[in-house]
């Protein structure tokens, strides 16, 4: 996950994801979810897990953004 | 009767109907559209920037202006290889800003309104980053997946999750422009028809409201070419310098 190199001046353009993060994420995990069950039938449970895995994605995408990822070096964590 | 449906402006209907060979590929109202803005803005930034000079007028100091804002865009973005890019990023933002800017016109239409449109640019961005993370890393482009600093017995559960951010991206990205630009439009369109509903003498109000947001929908329809161009630089700068 790519996140500016520590510029204060950029951090403005990870608020312009923020929006649209979560609601991807989760549509995606539905999405993937949905199919598996559809595939190996056994509707409801990979939709539920998928569902899980998108919510968590978006908000590991929101903690990226807002810049409290525990980068090497820089002590922020 | 069409104009008391608030979503009707988006509708795609076949202009010219066109089936070589049983292949479909009949002329639609999007991409007219699309064709449209693709003459409008290339016919206009070859105006621009025709018969340079050392010291340039008006009409190029515009031109260099405008291509100066994409590069600091790009450079400021994409690290080290910035430049490089400088081509791709100002097709894109002049396509997303000329298809948003388009649908402004009375009785035109915002190819951008379609999230088919919006999708495929989007996935076109997403292709070109798996592409840039294979021919620059290889194999070891997988490892992205892989977060640093996570205890081996959470990996099945990491892995995942990072595999469902990364194709979240280009779903953000179609989302995004297609949501704002179809929202304004809506507003617009709905605004505009109770200034036509309402009695005479209160008319001016829904009216010059229309107005207004006409000026505001022009300032939209830039800055989400903008965002769009931002993160598609952020998913290069990711491809080129993974976990960085």
């Amino acid at each position: 996950m790519t996140r500016l190199k520590g510029n204060r001046s950029h951090s403005h353009q990870w608020g312009l994801r923020v929006g649209t993060e979560i609601v991807a994420s989760t549509m995606i995990g539905l999405g993937a979810g949905y199919m598996l069950d559809g595939w190996l039938g056994t509707r409801p449970w990979f939709l539920l897990l998928f569902f899980g895995f998108g919510v968590a994605a978006g908000f590991i995408n929101l903690y990226y953004v807002m810049g409290l990822d525990h980068k090497a070096g820089d002590g922020t964590r | 009767m069409h104009a008391m449906q608030p979503l009707h402006p988006f509708k795609v209907h076949v202009l010219l109907d066109l089936r070589p060979f049983g292949l479909d590929v009949s002329l639609t109202n999007t991409a007219l559209a699309l064709l449209l803005t693709c003459g409008m803005t290339t016919l206009l930034l070859t105006l621009l920037l025709q018969g340079r000079k050392l010291i340039p007028d008006h009409r190029q100091l515009l031109g260099e202006m405008y291509f100066n804002f994409i590069r600091n865009l790009t450079v400021n973005n994409i690290h080290e290889h910035g430049e490089r890019y400088v081509p791709v990023i100002l097709t894109l933002f002049t396509l997303i800003a000329g298809s948003n800017l388009i649908g402004l016109l009375p009785g035109s239409f915002a190819p951008t309104t379609q999230i088919v449109v919006t999708g495929t640019l989007a996935v076109a961005v997403f292709l070109y980053t798996i592409y840039l993370r294979v021919r620059l890393h290889g194999w070891r482009c997988v490892l992205t997946f892989v977060p640093h600093g996570i205890p081996v017995f959470l990996m099945p559960l990491m892995i995942p999750v990072e595999m469902m951010s990364f194709l979240a991206r280009p779903v953000s990205l179609a989302v995004r422009l297609f949501a704002n630009m179809t929202a304004g439009h809506t507003v617009l369109g709905v605004i505009a028809f109770f200034g036509l509903l309402a009695p005479w003498y209160v008319q001016w109000v829904p009216l010059s409201l229309s107005v207004a947001l006409l000026g505001v929908e022009v300032f939209i329809a830039a800055i989400q070419a903008y965002i769009f161009c931002v993160l598609s630089c952020v998913y290069i700068d990711d491809a080129i310098h993974p976990h960085s």
